[in-house]
């Protein structure tokens, strides 16, 4: 039997690294490094102050010792980045096997689904939760 | 169902009666849902809200565990009397709310829920979880140093806490 909720997949091009999952996370398993830089493709203002920036998220970590599978982070990502996968449940010997990173997270894409079942995207397609830009 | 106890509130709700009562009517509400057929008592939940206060509910259901009734109080540590006398599952969980909120129920018998040494009340607001003490909160990080946010702090976390 597949289980649905088996582990949490994350599409690493929609995470903004906006840090709502990372402080909601009722069990602070979730930890994300980041940096901004200047977003060139952001419409640029001759009287804006700085230039718009965006984030570069550069390492995500669950720590699933200490996942509850409560799936808060899954329902409140706004920008649908995070995704609950069928893939094999998490299991390992010792605490840093259980540590998945970004293509650990992003190898559970294949079997991963929106909340509303349709297919989750996949590492070579483009963020799903942003607006395409015009 | 009319209830003689005198309720401070009565509503129906997710498919339960939610019925609310004043401490001094909590034994003898429980008694009289007894008396009407109301024998199973499936919980009994407390939660801390802070200071002294507490709110303590129970579901109780007729023998078919049909039409399900919530009765719930607010209360301070020292108000609740013992359901254990009535329902004798009771006796479990008023033990618990004992060892980890520090509830006291009149006439509740001695004896610990979880046969465990539990230093304090674990699961009072104010306890400081060592796990939250131990480890700094993810959620501090900021990737945009320059932009200017108001501060974040880790929710749950009491700012007497941190060492
Ligand atoms: S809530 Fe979503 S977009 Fe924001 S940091 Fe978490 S995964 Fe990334
Ligand atoms: S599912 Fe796991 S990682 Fe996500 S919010 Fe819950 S405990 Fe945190």
């Amino acid at each position: 039997m597949t289980n649905p909720h088996a582990t949490i997949a994350l599409h690493p091009s929609s995470c903004t690294s906006c840090m709502l999952c990372v402080r909601e996370c009722p069990d602070w398993c979730i930890s994300i490094e980041a940096h901004a830089e200047p977003d060139p493709d952001a419409p640029q203002y001759s009287n804006a102050r700085r230039p718009a920036m965006k984030n570069v998220l550069d390492s995500f970590q669950i720590d699933f010792s200490h996942c509850l599978w409560c799936g808060i982070c899954i329902e409140l990502c706004p920008f649908d980045a995070l995704f609950w996968s069928e893939k094999d449940m998490v299991s390992g010997k010792s605490r840093s096997e259980v540590v998945y990173g970004i293509d650990e997270l992003a190898a559970s894409l294949p079997s991963a689904k929106r909340l509303d079942g349709t297919p989750a995207p996949q590492l070579d397609e483009p963020p799903s939760g942003r607006r395409k830009k015009s | 169902m009319t209830l003689t106890t005198q309720l401070t509130g009565d509503r129906q709700q997710d498919g339960a009666r939610w019925i609310d009562v004043a401490p001094e009517n909590w034994h003898s509400l429980h008694a009289e849902l007894q008396r009407e057929g109301y024998v199973r008592l499936e919980w009994l939940a407390s939660v801390h809200e802070g200071d002294d206060n507490f709110q303590i509910v129970t579901r109780v259901t007729d023998v078919d565990v049909q039409s399900p009734v919530m009765v719930s109080m607010h209360c301070d540590s020292s108000e609740p009397v013992t359901l254990s006398d009535l329902f004798p599952i009771a006796q479990f969980h008023e033990q618990e709310a004992r060892q980890l909120l520090g509830v006291q129920f009149a006439g509740l018998a001695d004896g610990v829920a979880f046969d465990a040494p539990i230093a304090g009340h674990p699961l009072r607001r104010d306890f400081a979880l060592q796990a939250r003490l131990d480890k700094p909160w993810p959620g501090a990080v900021e990737p945009d140093a320059q932009a200017r946010r108001r501060l974040t702090l880790p929710p749950g976390v009491l700012a007497e806490w941190q060492l």
